[in-house]
């Protein structure tokens, strides 16, 4: 399958063309300074509709994994925007296959977050007014929309914290706010298993999906009960390998 | 009431210019390219900036035009109606304005056969045209601020086409949907001040609802859309324009 990863140079991207790099021929773009990578490299913006259009010719899968904070415009620009541009680029070329990212609170934000448990992901979106939560689930419902237009099937795998396996005592990132024994955000994975999900979303049969528009909770199994990975399991095939014991364990 | 009303010099503004002018003390704003040449239109750019929060400074409501504002291409339209209003949105709250109109539209629902009765609780139908896709966008922001309190946002979708005069008007128009330019102004001035919990589940509790949709065209023969929200929110044209 030829498959365009926007915002592939990212925190996250290495670990999806690390997933399916042996398996698909891999177009990656970032708006970034190229990664060392032997698949093919193209340096975009994906709030530019040409940039992106121009991206997508000849690919049959798009997957994003684009993002901007703290910045309130170029939020917008890429989280909201960078959506509208990548389905009319899905439009233009006939590419069935959508795979969307995002961060857990676009959908599940404070008005479910702070008081409610066994969380899925076919709730209707509550991201409140955060500006992260906010620009991408603008950039969700643009990606819906489209899908009740045209013929795209849309995943939107969503995730949170994200721990090296190799080290989970230094917190996402490596910043060093989670230590061992002191419990972890309830929705968090590691990055491995993240590209996982994405290979998964990628290769499963268009016919397999229930609707258009599937959304999924990707986090390893917890025992908190806040959020539920029920859906990413069944639907994807997806299984974690990392259980990150470590952090919920005394 | 001191209002700010954005988009002004579109037609849909100048209109409401008009409409609204001898009730209240109008603010009138726009981005600089389009307020350039145009007496008192403030021009901003509606950033996240000191210019927004100058222009919401002393405010009392914010009527923000959602939808029909000025024409422009998919990126202008969509970065008006999603971070422009989210700029200003979170500006007002910040300043305290206590009430905002967003104008949307009833075209969200156009593609619901004529013969249900479509009201408030049928969900939106968007397509993927950026104007009206903007106006979706552009609830979804103000969804989002209304969940959240600290403003109370009354979502208008306005029927279509609008024309001039009264009902009387709108039914000589012989469209289903129409919305005369005297039940605009109605309806804006309820929007003003109407109780946005009125009838709601959460109206008894300490923190009722502060953002509520409200369905308005002119209350004619045979409407297309059903106005019980109109009726039990603003007031406005009991019995009329409902299902029988």
């Amino acid at each position: 399958m030829n498959v365009l990863i926007l915002g592939g140079n990212g925190m996250l991207g290495p670990w999806v063309v690390k997933a399916l790099g042996d398996r698909h021929r891999l177009r990656i773009t970032d708006i970034g300074e190229p990664p060392a990578t032997t698949h093919e490299w193209r340096q975009i913006d994906v709030s530019s509709l040409d940039d992106v259009v121009d991206a997508a010719e000849g690919m049959d899968a798009i997957v994003n994994l684009s993002v901007l904070r703290p910045h309130r415009r170029v939020a917008f620009d890429v989280n909201t925007r960078g959506n509208y541009n990548m389905m009319v680029a899905a439009v233009t070329h006939g590419i069935q296959r959508v795979i969307n990212t995002g961060p857990h609170f676009q959908l599940a934000g404070p008005g479910y977050q702070d008081w409610d448990f066994d969380l899925n992901p076919d709730m209707p979106p509550q991201p409140g007014t955060r500006l992260y939560a906010h620009t991408k689930a603008l950039g969700q419902e643009i990606d819906r929309v489209f899908t009740t237009r045209h013929d795209i099937y849309l995943q939107t795998l969503l995730f949170y914290h994200l721990y090296d396996p190799g080290d989970v005592t230094h917190g996402p990132g490596g910043g060093g706010r989670e230590s061992v024994g002191n419990d972890l955000v309830p929705y968090s994975i590691a990055w491995p298993d993240a590209g996982e999900a994405i290979r998964c979303a990628v290769e499963l049969p268009l016919e397999r999906l229930p609707g258009r528009a599937e959304t999924y909770m990707v986090f390893t199994d917890m025992p908190h009960g806040k959020f539920s990975n029920r859906k990413a399991r069944q639907q994807l095939g997806w299984q974690p390998r990392y259980h990150l014991e470590q952090l919920w364990n005394k | 009431m001191r209002l700010l009303l954005t988009s002004a010099t579109s037609d849909l503004g100048a209109s409401l210019v008009r409409l609204l002018g001898s009730d209240h003390d109008l603010t009138l704003t726009d981005l600089p390219a389009h307020a350039e040449g145009n007496a008192g239109v403030t021009g901003c750019e509606l950033g996240d900036d000191e210019a927004t929060d100058r222009l919401v400074d002393g405010i009392d409501a914010i009527v923000h035009i959602g939808y029909g504002g000025h024409f422009a291409g998919p990126s202008d339209l969509l970065d008006m109606h999603t971070r422009c209003t989210y700029n200003l949105l979170f500006a007002a709250r910040e300043a305290g304005v206590p009430r905002f109109v967003n104008l949307s539209t009833l075209r969200l629902l156009a593609d619901y056969p004529p013969h249900l009765t479509v009201t408030e609780n049928w969900r939106p139908l968007p397509e993927v045209e950026p104007l009206i896709l903007g106006a979706h966008l552009c609830e979804f922001v103000c969804r989002e601020f209304g969940r959240e309190g600290g403003i109370k946002i009354a979502n208008l979708r306005l029927g279509f086409p609008l024309v001039k005069g009264d009902t009387g008007a709108a039914t000589a128009s012989g469209e289903s949907a129409a919305l005369a330019e005297d039940d605009l102004r109605v309806a804006i001035n309820a929007a003003l001040v109407a109780d946005l919990a009125a009838g709601a589940e959460s109206a008894q509790s300490p923190a009722p609802l502060s953002f509520r949709t409200i369905h308005v065209q002119s209350p004619i023969p045979e409407p297309r859309f059903l106005l019980n929200g109109a009726a039990s929110v603003l007031g406005l044209w009991e019995r009329q324009g409902s299902a029988r």
